[in-house]
This record gives structure tokens, sequence and C-alpha cells, in this order.
């Protein structure tokens, strides 16, 4: 069965301001769950996933530019890399907010900040054009 | 088994109830010098029986859809509240001469994907007033 691996996230944006420095992005859909059981059920008869969140985080290298960046709306962009060369995917995601941001900056070491994202639709991941 | 009022299932899956009390009626009266109190024991007063299950949509081709059906199934199953009339409940035992006194949403309605399509569900809550 064929599959695809991609890396190198690159062209983020949210709401047209891009992002630099980008070493990774999570990207997490969970979906909620609606159980239930009744009079002598030994399992629940009811398990249903219902509506989805999305969140994630965005994992660059600029704590200065991060901080810039919290607070930031709109519609989070980015491309997956197709390690094969085939067909990389862009990543959009509308209604993105970036709610913070958490920034390491150590002795002798890359600075790293992470920045949590959630959005109120989910993501689509489609071919680059 | 879903509990069931007059000729109406008031769930569609998980039900379970919670079987209340019959009321006691009893007449109680103290003498001044007689320590503690005399009881009229009467005939019992009705239990209330509460009912909780999920009730489903049929399944539809959209989300709104989905909703709008689970909706009016549960505003049909309502015109029975203030209704006396026979009660089964979850293990088939039959309760004549009941009152469905509540019948009310229990959170919101939520959606979810189906084979085929899309399926509402919502949790409900009944009570009935049973005889004893």
């Amino acid at each position: 069965m064929a599959f695809n691996i991609y890396h190198d996230p690159a062209n983020v944006t949210i709401g047209q301001t891009p992002i630099a420095g980008v070493e990774s992005i999570v990207v997490s859909v969970r979906r909620q769950e609606f159980c239930a059981h009744g009079d002598g059920e030994m399992h629940e008869s009811v398990a249903r996933f219902t509506a989805g969140r999305t969140s994630g985080t965005i994992t660059l290298v600029d704590p200065a530019g991060a901080a810039a960046l919290a607070g930031r709306t709109g519609t989070l962009s980015f491309t997956w890399k197709d390690t094969k060369a085939q067909a990389d995917k862009t990543v959009t995601i509308a209604g993105a907010s970036i709610g913070g941001y958490d920034a390491t900056v150590a002795r002798n070491a890359a600075s790293g900040v992470t920045l949590p994202f959630i959005a109120e639709s989910a993501p689509v991941v489609a071919d680059s054009q | 088994m879903n509990p069931k009022f007059d000729t109406c299932d008031l769930t569609d899956l998980a039900a379970a109830e919670v079987i209340g009390s019959p009321a006691s009626r009893t007449s109680r009266e103290r003498m001044p010098d007689v320590a503690g109190e005399f009881f009229q024991v009467q005939p019992a007063g009705a239990r209330e029986i509460a009912v909780r299950g999920v009730l489903v949509s049929a399944v539809k081709a959209s989300a709104d859809l989905a909703v709008a059906d689970l909706k009016a199934k549960l505003l049909a199953i309502q015109q029975y509240v203030g209704v006396v009339a026979d009660y089964a409940g979850t293990d088939g035992r039959l309760y004549s001469g009941s009152l469905l006194s509540a019948y009310r949403q229990a959170g919101p309605m939520e959606v979810s994907a189906v084979e085929n399509g899309v399926q509402a569900l919502a949790h409900v809550e009944a009570a009935i007033v049973a005889q004893p």
C-alpha cells in the first residue's frame, strides 16, 4: 500500500503574516466522546464521536518573533514537503488563534519557542500548487 | 428495553431508570404526657421514576437536517407531558395509570457521522409519577 512521508514545514503564515524560523508543527484533531450505558448493560451501548476540536503547536527558534505573534488570528497555512519529491501538501486551518508562547533561551544552546494554537475548523490537506 | 409511555418510546438507546420510593402517607399525633408519637398509616402515595437515556434522530444527509429531525422527535414526545397512561419500564414492568410529569433534553444536541450520513443525539430525562 502506498504511503507518503513529509518533512520540513515551510511557508508558514497566519492571517497573511509569515512565521519565520519554524522547526516543527504539531496538528491535533480530537473529537468529543458521547457515551452512555443503560440498565443491565455491561458495556456502553452508545459510543460516538461528535464535534471535533483542532489544536496544536508551532515550534520555532525566535522568541522575539514569537512574542509578536502571540494573539494573532486568521487562517494558518503551511506546507509539508514530500520526502520522495512527489506531491507536497499545503495544510490550511481556517479560524486559527495563537494563544501565547513558551520561550526557552538557555546558556550555550539555541533558543526555542512553542506557540499553541486552536482553530474553529478542521485542517484541510491538499496538494500544493 | 426502551421505556415506553403509552405507545411512545421515551428513549432510543442506553435507557436507565431510578425508581423512587412510594410516598409515605401517615397521620402523626403527639399526646402531652405520652412519650413518642402515634402513627396512623394510610395507603402509600405515588412514587417517582426518573428515566434517562439517549434519543437519536434518523440518519440524514446533513447535520442541520439531523438536528431538526431530533428536535421534532423530542417535541412530539413532550406532548405526552401531563398525560396519564401506562408506563413500561426498562425491565418491561408495567405501571398502570402513570403521569408523565416532565420530559427534557439533558445536554446539547450532538451530531455524529454514521454510515450513510449523519445522526443527531441527545441525552434525555423523563419523570414519571407512578402508582406505588
